[in-house]
């Protein structure tokens, strides 16, 4: 006993165990990263009828009488969801989602379900075929996992995909484009689920933004805030905003807010996030500015407020407001043609 | 070496040879649902939803309610209000009791509107406050009888 314990616990011997061990959860773990989620999606599941692989659903994934439509997320007839408004829509898209109801298909490159996606997983018997052309040249596409060399696997941290970076081509959904008429319309028909969403935060400035001077003429597309349209306030201390490029540093007490709406490509209209940004005493935080970010998320959810609670967990909005707008004290201004000349 | 220290270098050594895999951060996911990429929100909320993150089922919810990454589904996003509500998150417990008095993703039912509103308000929250004075207004006397004795009940129990 006494020499199996000196041989286990040896010089020798811990160092091999544990080197094992890594070696073992090093294959576990690359197998997981490496894990093709086409193949893993298309497992067979004899209990489940909305396997999207069944042969039966794949004939026909737009027809509405199809039971496997609703559960699987990547049929096309599926894309873009249910909306949050419980009134507001956009007749055109509506019209045309019923007329070609696969057309309503969001257009993601990324998405392996897209109707048109030459690389269909439905479409092609073996998507992870290496033959499959479509495996090369899609930088995300799944089945590029086996791809030591794949810019997408999960230690790259140059990868492509990765969902913070805003280049993502995989990330954010396309907007749908709204006429000006629409998108005014879409807005006026939104306002008020729009501050009852956000009032539920209890958040001052979410109680209060839509009192606040509006300086876009109408909603539009910001891509740094997930491709939704938005609509910017400031309150009247935050009034220099309206001088825009030329506003220098904002005084102490300035509130801007963000609300933001998505429209999903059948014209199904939801609320996004108010995104609040309020300029606090010189002294509060020199990594922000003396800015204090928060998200207010529709169902009325602040999951973190800079130097408040879950701080960390909103960190991201510094990175970016600082990186994009480093001389124009981190704010974002809109584009000039939907801008309100005060 | 003692029996005690024989278990304690074992599990040392299992502890630094298989290593826990990194579980993604809830920010993860805020910073992809801020990105407008739902589908990336959602793979990272779901894991810490699923062990107990009431953020992150609070999150969830209000993915499957509003259909952004997942064919909206109020009945889906009502059991993960529900998770996290009994968990005392007061946003689940409010949103959870609108259901309630809407009748959206559960059958509509006054008295537990109350109740839920009411625990969402007991944590200083205006909204629910008002949302359950006007929803008082509408219930009979039994009904409230009934919630209040829920409620009784809860905090009896938490």
């Amino acid at each position: 006993m006494q020499t199996s314990k000196r041989i286990l616990l040896s010089t020798t011997m811990v160092p091999l165990v544990v080197a094992a061990g890594v070696a073992i959860t090093g294959v576990t773990m690359t197998g997981v990263v490496r894990e093709n989620p086409a193949a893993a999606q298309c497992a067979p599941k004899k209990a489940n009828p909305c396997n999207p692989c069944n042969p039966c659903a794949a004939k026909n994934p737009c027809n509405p009488c199809n039971p496997c439509a609703a559960n699987n997320p990547c049929n096309p007839c599926a894309a873009g969801g249910g909306a949050a408004s419980n009134a507001c829509a956009v007749p055109r898209l509506q019209t045309a989602a019923k007329a070609n109801p696969c057309a309503a298909a969001k257009p993601n490159p990324c998405n392996p379900c897209a109707a048109k996606n030459p690389c269909n997983p439905c479409a092609a018997k073996n998507p992870c075929n290496p033959c499959n052309p479509c495996a090369a040249k899609n930088p995300c596409n799944p089945c590029a996992a086996k791809n030591p060399c794949n810019p997408c696997a999960a230690s790259n941290p140059c990868n492509p995909c990765a969902a913070g970076n805003p280049c993502n081509p995989c990330g954010a959904a396309s907007p749908v484009e709204l006429t000006d008429a629409e998108a005014v319309k879409v807005y006026d028909c939104l306002a008020k689920e729009l501050k009852a969403a956000y009032a539920k935060s209890d958040n001052k400035v979410a109680v209060t933004y839509a009192s606040f001077t509006r300086y876009s003429r109408q909603p539009y597309v910001s891509g740094t805030h997930g491709n939704r349209y938005v609509q910017n306030f400031a309150n009247d201390t935050g009034r220099a905003y309206g001088n825009y490029e030329k506003a220098g540093a904002m005084p102490a007490g300035t509130a801007l807010a963000k609300d933001s709406f998505s429209v999903a490509p059948n014209g199904q209209v939801s609320i996004g996030p108010l995104f609040v940004m309020e300029k606090m005493n010189a002294g509060f935080n020199a990594e922000s500015g003396d800015w204090r970010y928060t998200m207010i998320m529709p169902n009325g959810a602040v999951f973190g407020t800079t130097k408040g609670a879950g701080a960390d967990k909103v960190a991201f909005c510094i990175g970016c407001h600082i990186s994009v707008a480093p001389d124009a004290d981190s704010m974002m201004f809109l584009p000039e043609e939907y801008r309100v000349s005060r | 070496m003692r029996p005690l220290h024989r278990v304690a270098v074992f599990v040392w050594m299992i502890a630094i040879a298989f290593p826990f895999p990194a579980v993604a951060e809830f920010a993860d996911g805020l910073a992809a649902f801020d990105a407008g990429d739902y589908r990336a929100a959602i793979a990272a909320w779901r894991p810490l939803a699923e062990s107990g993150d009431s953020d992150a089922q609070v999150a969830l919810a209000g993915l499957h309610r509003a259909g952004h990454g997942v064919p909206a589904d109020a009945v889906e996003a009502m059991h993960w209000y529900r998770l996290a509500a009994e968990a005392g998150n007061p946003v689940a417990q409010l949103n959870l009791g609108d259901a309630y008095a809407q009748g959206i993703g559960v059958a509509a039912d006054p008295v537990s509107a109350y109740v839920w509103l009411s625990l969402a308000a007991a944590h200083g929250r205006q909204w629910p406050e008002r949302r359950r004075l006007e929803i008082a207004h509408t219930m009979s006397s039994a009904q409230m009888a009934e919630a209040r004795a829920r409620l009784d009940r809860w905090r009896a129990e938490h």
